[in-house]
């Protein structure tokens, strides 16, 4: 066994590969140590294989112990190998010993989508760590988990977790038909099968929800959605989701009604404000200054008498600037992470404005659409709102107000046009367990 | 590729089709007051006066600034193209609140000057307009000693932010247009005068469809806001017992009817509810039915002269004639029988008043 496994992994320098011999029988053993828990195999394995060793109690222990199984082809020792289990042969019969070293034992702190009052557990880089956390908050026996195994090279492990009396047959469908055409070569990411499993490359809003929070993942199971965990990524996809899914936070559901729901208004509002207020101001500054009171309209333009470039080069700027900052504060080190905060936050706001390169206005409106921003609860939704913000302002340059809001119309024509696993995207009256009506509706003969 | 080619294409056509032009704020100078005086001049009638704010960054003691200037031309159209090469920037009207038009224009024709308003894109209809005493000129040279921000005075006394006055009968532009047009129902406006530190509106000019007709005084003023316009915040005052009695009216509504006689006959309702706001005569709870009378009987002839005068002159700013057409499916002859009988049209004012309270004193 030990020279076919050396010939085929083209002899590893890590694999450990020896003959035991206990003084009753013999015992070829073969592991990668890297991947495998030493006390594991000592306890499991070499232990009742050396003390008191009785040859009957221990075939009766390899029988009888779900870790160890018999492996009748030889084509699949290699890979059992790479994946953490233990090979052993005695007496001509190759036995496997799953002795995988578990990297994580406890759940993640949430480090994206924290709440005040929530639950602080985050899902891990283990798959049977998540899919445990799930069960946990979704402890229903029609519960079903499935697994895949994606990537030509990678070979990860892809669970699809449903709950199989609410979920929607139709998007059931659909995902398993996107899964099976899912070529790459390493699936390193949630973030790469999302992009898989979305279809079109250019689409400009997210359609699956990517999510750290494993009760978000609980309550969507609840609500008859799909979900799909990816060995190695701490993230899980949620799927169908609608555009009103990403604008939730988990927050929005444990605490006070009134509070929340004036919460939730204020996310859309500042949704729309870091939309459409760099290209507002463009437009009024360059087109439709009537549309201010007049006191306002003369203290833009005295605030702007210093400015010797037109508004959209101002917009530019200052919008190259506050990105610039924020990718420089996700990049930097957490130890020098205050400085990118100093230098830009502090020290060229004011001065930018004195040096007359901007008016104190586009001051207050890049602060504003920065923290409007960073108010939306999902990040990938948040990525594609800072984009779309490029459009409206490269329209506004041209077309004034009126592009502004024709643009906006056109991107809530664009909103319904999305689909999400067949599931309209902006589909407003949808019954909080939205399967439940998917269900009587396959009763009753017709597909939604 | 050829796809986004020809996106590209067409974005690059639609940019240049855009609309109006890329001017940037600080590169516009903003009229926030115009004025148009009648000159008598034949060869240049029209003197038209612009208000130019000055944009500050501060705001603050005196910083109002703004330019005023004046050119005369044959018509208004083109003062305003010449008075463009009069200032560095783009005049833009868009922030322009107030048109005055000068006592001696009003008394002309305002046939001109709306037409040129009427055409304009950035006019903005929400404007003010006034008449101007003695000149548009002279109102926009003045400098009222509390406005900070050019133009805001005019603003304030015309807009309800401001002051809100019984004698400041607004007018808005899109009314003027309508009430020049409209078949039986007339223009008016508010006059303005400067007395040395503030604007003065307490007159109301009332105009055919050309030219000025009738200038009420003070009294009728806030008489035909409180009769034509439902405005509350007035007051109706008598003398009672020899002292005098003034009702503030708090809420007031209005209810017109006309009869289809051969000469018609005007009932106009009023219900007026008020506290009383001065009286030097100690009243008692059983005397207020007696001063409700009073105050209906004040109201009723008082109301009714006023409505006498004002059909005597020929106008109808109260559009007595657009609610006959509209009440009984006015065609051209019940418009041409209007027309012939408005001067006897008969006016009926009923009025119930109500004192809610005798303020904090019992």
């Amino acid at each position: 066994m030990i020279e076919q496994i050396r010939k085929e992994l083209q002899n590893p320098s890590d694999l450990f590969s020896d003959t035991l011999d206990n003084g009753i029988i013999q015992m070829e053993v073969c592991y990668f140590p890297s991947l495998c828990d030493p006390t594991l195999i000592k306890d499991g394995l070499l232990v009742p294989f050396s003390y008191r060793f009785e040859l009957p109690v221990f075939n009766r222990m390899i029988e009888a112990d779900p870790c160890f199984s018999e492996v009748d082809e030889p084509q699949l020792w290699t890979n059992l190998l790479l994946k953490g289990t233990l090979l052993f042969k005695i007496e001509d019969t190759v036995y496997r010993f799953d002795a995988q070293r578990k990297l994580f034992d406890r759940p993640d702190e949430v480090q994206i989508e924290s709440t005040l009052q929530g639950p602080q557990s985050a899902m891990t880089e283990d798959l049977d760590m998540n899919v445990s956390l799930v069960r946990l908050r979704y402890n229903e026996p029609t519960l079903c988990v499935e697994q895949h195994v994606l990537g030509e090279a990678s070979k990860s492990r892809v669970t699809l977790l449903y709950d199989a009396e609410l979920v929607n047959r139709d998007v059931l469908e659909q995902i398993n038909i996107r899964l099976s055409k899912v070529k790459v070569k390493t699936l390193r990411a949630t973030g790469l099968l999302l992009k898989e499993l979305s279809g079109r490359r250019h689409k400009l809003f997210p359609i699956i929800l990517q999510t750290e929070r494993p009760d978000r993942i609980a309550t969507m199971l609840e609500r008859g959605k799909v979900a799909l965990l990816l060995d190695g990524s701490r993230f899980g996809l949620v799927l169908p989701v609608r555009m009103f899914d990403f604008m939730h936070a988990m927050d929005d559901d444990y605490e006070f009604h009134w509070m929340s729901k004036f919460l939730l208004m204020l996310r859309y509002v500042a949704m729309v404000l870091t939309i459409t207020l760099p290209a507002t101001y463009i437009a009024i500054v360059s087109y439709n200054p009537e549309v201010l009171r007049v006191q306002l309209t003369l203290s833009i333009a005295g605030s702007r008498v210093v400015v010797p470039y037109p508004s959209f080069i101002e917009v530019f700027l200052m919008l190259f600037m506050i990105e610039a900052l924020i990718e420089a504060s996700l990049r930097l080190p957490r130890s020098i992470g205050s400085t990118a905060t100093t230098v830009g936050g502090l020290i060229l706001g004011q001065s930018i404005q004195q040096a007359g390169l901007v008016s104190s206005i586009m001051i207050i409106v890049t602060s504003v659409v920065a923290i409007s921003n960073f108010v939306i609860p999902n990040n990938g939704f948040g990525y594609s709102i800072r984009f779309i913000k490029y459009v409206f302002v490269i329209v506004s340059i041209f077309y004034g107000l009126l592009g502004v809001v024709v643009t906006f119309f056109s991107l809530i024509v664009y909103w319904c046009s999305l689909r999400s696993f067949g599931q309209p995207y902006l589909a407003v009256y949808v019954p909080k367990n939205e399967a439940k009506r998917h269900h009587a509706a396959a009763k009753g003969g017709r597909s939604s | 590729m050829k796809k986004i080619a020809a996106s590209i294409l067409i974005l690059g056509f639609l940019a240049s089709s855009s609309g109006c032009g890329f001017k940037d704020l600080d590169k516009r100078f903003f009229v926030v007051a115009m004025g148009v005086d009648w000159t008598g001049d034949k060869e240049k009638p029209y003197e038209v006066t612009l208000r130019l704010a000055i944009p500050a960054s501060k705001i603050g003691e005196g910083l109002a600034e703004s330019q005023v200037e004046h050119l005369a031309a044959p018509s208004i159209a083109e003062a305003v193209r010449n008075l463009k090469s009069h200032v560095d920037k783009e005049l833009d009207f868009g922030q322009c609140r107030i048109f005055l038009f000068g006592k001696t224009l009003i008394k002309h024709s305002m046939e001109e000057p709306l037409n040129w308003l009427s055409r304009r894109r950035d006019i903005q209809l929400i404007s003010y307009a006034a008449v101007a005493q003695p000149t548009a000129m002279a109102i926009l040279k003045a400098n009222p000693a509390t406005e900070r921000i050019a133009g805001n005075a005019f603003f304030l006394t015309f807009g309800k932010e401001g002051t809100v006055s019984p004698y400041t009968v607004t007018e808005y532009l899109f009314d003027i247009f309508r009430r020049f047009s409209e078949k039986g129902m007339d223009p008016y406006f508010p006059t303005i005068r400067f007395d040395g530190d503030s604007y003065v509106v307490e007159n109301l000019v009332l105009l055919n469809k050309t030219k000025e007709q009738l200038l009420l005084n003070r009294a009728e003023t806030i008489l035909y806001n409180l009769s034509a316009n439902s405005f509350s915040r007035s007051g109706i005052a008598i003398n009672y017992e020899g002292k005098r009695l003034v009702l503030y009216i708090s809420r007031v509504s209005r209810d017109v009817s006309i009869t289809r006689d051969r000469v018609p006959t005007v009932k106009l309702r009023f219900k007026i509810t008020g506290i009383v706001e001065q009286s030097a005569v100690v009243l008692l709870n059983s005397k207020i039915p007696e001063v409700q009378g009073l105050l209906e009987q004040e109201m009723n002839r008082t109301t009714k002269k006023l409505l006498i005068k004002i059909r005597n002159a020929g106008v109808d700013p109260y559009g007595f004639g657009l609610h006959y057409l509209a009440k009984y499916f006015g065609n051209e002859q019940d418009w041409k029988h209007w027309q012939e009988v408005y001067p006897q049209v008969k006016f009926e004012v009923s009025s119930r008043v109500i004192i809610e309270s005798t303020g904090l004193v019992r």
